[in-house]
């Protein structure tokens, strides 16, 4: 994933999403975690703002503080909408691959 | 939970950013902001000038850059409304009869009184109704907030005050007769056209409204 493909608000929740999917996680852990797997560095603001909306929408839910940092997990309807959305793509990555092949073969 | 256990409080800076965030999302995710970006100013995984990048892209978007636009469409609309007709055409008329040295200087605080008023309405009109004073870009919805608790034309009278203030301030008879014909004109566009218009598109509120709050003459509003 390029750094120009993550610009749009719903791939940033798609990071999000795909890091809780592995355990709950405050905002240092999840920025540290997206960084490793994606090679993407998010700010407070790009991270939040998103965070923000995925709790709007019942996608991530807050756990209680811990040590003045407050963990987020995924829900089941976060983690269902994650599967969808990663299924779609995957089948768009096939499709696209496939016809590289066919045509430099 | 992984991370390095840095504490302690932001950066100062971080936390007037963070300020320009919504009132709701601040209460909800303002701490965890400024506590997040100093965990990562600390750590080294940011600099001071992308993390301030960041949290004002982040406000931006909270806001949805409507606010933005509102001051902008306002600031515009100031300068060219009562721009030319507070002080470029009171100025053209003031020169054309070489009338410009101020000789009353008490009109300033009628002036000063009227740019007030003026200010006051379009803050209603920009926080509460999200439009501005204009007819093409007005409020969406009956503002019966702050100077309009009183009156339901105050920016015309701020208007009036403003030049009344400005015939006073330079001795202009002349100037006091523009004011007049303002007043005029403010009179039947409003009777003739505003009223009619503000019926049609918010038809009871507007009317409830007219009942509470008279037209030209302030009032102090009677509390339900």
């Amino acid at each position: 994933m390029t750094t120009e493909s993550i610009r749009g608000s719903s791939d940033r929740s798609v990071l999000i999403l795909t890091s809780l999917a592995g355990s709950p996680k405050h905002g240092y852990a999840l920025i540290k975690d997206i960084e490793d797997f994606a090679g993407v560095t998010l700010g407070a603001g790009t991270l939040y703002g998103a965070l923000a909306k995925l709790e709007q929408d019942g996608l991530v839910a807050a756990l209680p503080e811990q040590d003045r940092r407050r963990p987020y997990q995924i829900t089941p309807a976060g983690r269902e909408q994650l599967r969808e959305r990663l299924s779609e793509s995957a089948r768009i990555a096939e499709i696209g691959l496939r016809r590289i092949a066919a045509a430099t073969s | 939970m992984t991370g390095p256990a840095v504490r302690g409080r932001p950066p100062r800076w971080v936390r007037w950013l963070v300020a320009v965030y919504p009132r709701a999302w601040r209460a909800r995710y303002g701490s965890e902001v400024s506590g997040l970006t100093g965990e990562l100013l600390r750590a080294g995984d940011t600099t001071p000038r992308r993390a301030a990048l960041d949290l004002l892209g982040g406000a931006v978007a909270e806001r949805g850059g409507r606010t933005a636009s509102l001051v902008i469409r306002n600031v515009v609309f100031t300068l060219v409304i009562p721009g030319l007709g507070g002080a470029w055409l009171p100025w053209r008329i003031l020169s054309g009869q070489g009338h410009t040295v101020p000789v009353a200087w008490e009109a300033t605080v009628v002036i000063a009184a009227g740019t007030a008023l003026y200010g006051w309405c379009v803050w209603n009109f920009a926080a509460v109704g999200r439009g501005t004073p204009g007819p093409w870009d007005a409020p969406r919805r009956v503002v019966a907030a702050g100077p309009y608790r009183f009156v339901r034309n105050p920016i015309y009278i701020a208007a009036l005050l403003v030049v009344g203030g400005e015939a006073w301030l330079f001795g202009s008879p002349r100037l006091l007769a523009y004011a007049g014909v303002m007043a005029l004109t403010f009179h039947l566009f409003v009777t003739g056209y505003e009223e009619r218009r503000l019926s049609r598109s918010f038809g009871g509120s507007y009317q409830e409204y007219r009942r509470a709050v008279p037209r030209w003459i302030p009032r102090p509003p009677r509390h339900a």
